[in-house]
């Protein structure tokens, strides 16, 4: 008996003894591990310099705007090794742990980097210098044993009359635009995954044609593969010419998301383009303003960039008057701009990388509008007042306006139709090309290649004959497939075409054209015709 | 065949050879070869206003150079200017040169010639702006003129900072970034 009040006084001591511990009131409980880390954190801004209309870049207006979802390092300064990495937040705040009581610098990245979904990697490089990335470093410092606030500007380096410091800022404003752009992006899919991006920025570029590396790159353009960007002070500069920015986004945009056909070359506002460049510039402006929510689209340059070389306002109806209808970048911008305005970003968005990108025709007006108004039907009514305001057909029924509705001939009767229907084993067809609208020779305006539709009623073998009707005519070809060049010849000589190859039944289109035109040069000879036929 | 016609013959070739390059050093020396071209206006929008240029393919310090320049209206434009500024490393000896050609119709060209004096190794370049109103709207293309002198032709290239490889193995240029009191949002 003594035996069992034993077991159970040592039972209840027991039971009591692991209460207590549990109510953490011992005061044998575990001390918390020592602090070895301290939190850095901060904001991060840049020197902005606003365009103005008339005088360019103005410096003494320039504020400090936060460097959004940039790359930022935490740099042990013993042995250069990363301790921690991070990106800012849309204010331009940033906050990294690193161990307390160590010499650390705080590296800015010219660089936007996502992992995951969505993925982005937008990086500035420096093409004249081995594509090396752009970065900003803090002078070192020590991490103490408290919290601590390290917030840090990247100047422009304007001196008061002219660049006397670095521009550290440059690339960071270049990166505040793809912000925009790619934010722009989001509000209509927020998954998205953006392939990697080199924007080729150096204050060596200039619009000289010839050697990138040394900085000659022509005009700031996209490439089919990256951005480059002009920085050459007192000729032209454009790293705070956010709409010129946003504009060659816009191209890699078109490319990596959508399609697009456009031809490049040369081309300005009140040009007569082939359709499918005045569709990929008049994109490319109207993307600007959507980017930047602003209308205002200001190109600066000359000396101290106290100039401008274009300024246009996207949401004018007027424009410019020079050049008004399908083959005008101009019309296409207003067009597109005022479809942003009217019914927002997304319905544009499912057009470009839906249908658009998979479209039988050239990436033109008519197939986006097409699309667009099959997908919206209440907004046809929208849509075709802008269209009528530019001029442009309302009651095309396909992506090629096969019917023939487009009355708009730019002067010329024989620029339209804008596609020829070319039926295999029915009639010849004649063409049309004409070098009258390119004066400059650059085989890029409206006339310089003609449209055709071809329809193959059964799958065959198919011959295609194109003879000039033009003495000297050089007859050349192209036959694609929903984006795909499935055919082409190129003759060098003044002698009939012929070409054999088996198609399926189905509607193709393509493009026929005088070797001369394409090549733009110095050949100026007007018009030449040729007869078309498919059998 | 004896052996003085041998030598006479190996003296005859060498002479001749050495005719050969004499004379190819003199044509190098009197024959400037030079560079046509057309600045690009493929890229973002500019103004409708076509620029060439002719060049020497190779200048020297000192020298005085001359290019021209050709500007051609791409559409009918009011007050069409042309001027010419020297980058670095270029002299113009007559200044800063500007021409207005008034109003003129599409397809309308003109060339003008300037002299620069090369003052620096590398390439130099001369400033062009052409510069129209078109439907009333001022708008201007601008271009340069490279002017390659002597041989090192990365000579004139800034950088924008200190061009270092990160522990990563990333090629980075270093720039500084200035402390500010700023404070967290």
């Amino acid at each position: 008996m003594l035996k069992i009040r034993a077991a159970l006084y040592f039972t209840i001591v027991i039971i009591f003894s692991i209460l207590i511990g549990c109510g953490g009131g011992s005061s044998n409980a575990p001390l918390p591990p020592p602090v070895t880390t301290v939190v850095v954190s901060g904001v991060i801004t840049f020197d902005f310099v606003p365009t103005d209309s008339t005088n360019g870049l103005l410096y003494a207006s320039t504020i400090q705007k936060p460097a959004r979802g940039i790359v930022i390092e935490a740099i042990k300064t013993a042995d250069s090794s990363v301790l921690s990495t991070t990106s800012t937040d849309n204010t331009g705040n940033y906050t990294v742990t690193i161990p307390k009581n160590i010499d650390i610098k705080i590296r800015i990245k010219a660089q936007m980097l996502k992992t995951g979904t969505p993925f982005w990697d937008f990086q500035v490089v420096d093409n004249t210098n081995s594509q090396a990335l752009y970065a900003a470093d803090s002078v070192a410092f020590n991490t103490g044993t408290s919290n601590v606030t390290k917030s840090y500007n990247l100047p422009s380096g304007w001196g008061g009359s002219s660049y006397t410091s670095t521009r550290v800022a440059a690339p960071f404003a270049i990166l505040d635009t793809v912000y925009k752009a790619k934010s722009k992006i989001t509000t209509a899919d927020n998954a998205v995954h953006y392939p990697q991006l080199l924007i080729n920025w150096s204050l060596n570029n200039i619009g000289t044609p010839g050697d990138a590396t040394l900085g000659q790159i022509g005009t700031s353009h996209y490439d089919g593969t990256a951005l480059y960007i002009l920085g050459k002070a007192d000729n032209d500069t454009d790293e705070y010419d956010d709409h010129v920015i946003a504009h060659e986004w816009g191209h890699y945009f078109e490319n990596k998301f959508s399609r697009s056909d456009s031809i490049g070359g040369s081309h300005s506002l009140g040009d007569e383009l082939d359709p499918r460049l005045a569709f990929g510039e008049g994109f490319g402006n109207a993307f600007s303003g959507m980017a930047t929510d602003d209308p205002n689209y200001i190109d600066t340059l000359g000396a101290a960039q106290g100039s401008v070389g274009v300024v246009m306002n996207l949401a004018d109806s007027n424009g410019d008057p020079s050049s008004i209808g399908w083959y005008s970048e101009d019309s296409v911008q207003y067009i597109l701009y005022a479809l942003y305005n009217n019914l927002g970003f997304s319905p544009l968005y499912t057009v470009f990388t839906t249908q658009q990108k998979t479209t039988n025709s050239f990436t033109t007006i008519y197939s986006f509008i097409a699309y667009l108004k099959a997908n919206n039907p209440s907004a046809v009514t929208t849509i075709d007042s802008l269209l009528s305001a530019k001029n442009i057909s309302t009651t095309f029924v396909n992506i090629w306006d096969s019917t023939e509705t487009e009355t708009n001939n730019g002067g010329d009767p024989k620029a339209l139709p804008v596609y020829t229907v070319v039926t295999a084993g029915s009639a010849t067809v004649q063409v049309c090309g004409n070098d009258q609208f390119d004066t400059n020779g650059d085989g890029n305006k409206l006339m310089s290649r003609r449209f055709i539709v071809i329809q193959i009623p059964t799958t065959a073998t198919y011959t295609i004959n194109i003879s000039p009707i033009t003495a000297g005519g050089i007859p050349n070809y192209t036959i694609n497939s929903v984006g795909q060049l499935i055919g082409s010849s190129n003759n060098a000589a003044s002698v009939t075409l012929t070409d054999s190859g088996s198609l399926t039944s189905g509607v193709y289109y393509g493009e026929v054209f005088d070797l001369r035109h394409y090549q733009g040069t110095t050949y100026f000879v007007g018009e030449v015709c040729f007869n078309v036929r498919i059998y | 065949m004896n052996v003085t016609n041998i030598k006479k013959q190996y003296i005859t070739l060498v002479a001749l050879i050495l005719m050969l390059l004499s004379w190819q050093n003199a044509y190098s020396a009197d024959v400037v070869r030079i560079l046509h071209k057309e600045l690009s206006r493929s890229g973002k929008s500019t103004a409708p206003i076509a620029i060439s240029y002719a060049v020497p393919a190779k200048t020297s310090i000192g020298e005085n150079v001359q290019v021209t320049v050709t500007i051609k209206a791409l559409s009918d434009v009011n007050e069409m200017t042309l001027r010419m500024t020297s980058g670095d490393g270029l002299i113009m000896p007559s200044g800063e040169y500007q021409k207005n050609y008034g109003k003129q119709v599409r397809n309308t060209a003109f060339s003008e010639t300037v002299t620069v004096i090369p003052n620096a190794e590398g390439i130099l370049y001369l400033n062009v702006f052409a510069t129209g109103t078109f439907n009333g709207k001022k708008m201007t293309n601008a271009g340069a003129v490279p002017i390659n002198t002597g041989t090192v032709t990365r000579k004139m290239l800034k950088k924008s900072g200190q061009a270092t490889t990160d522990s990563k193995g990333q090629k980075i240029i270093i720039m500084p970034a200035e402390e500010t009191k700023t404070q967290q949002k």
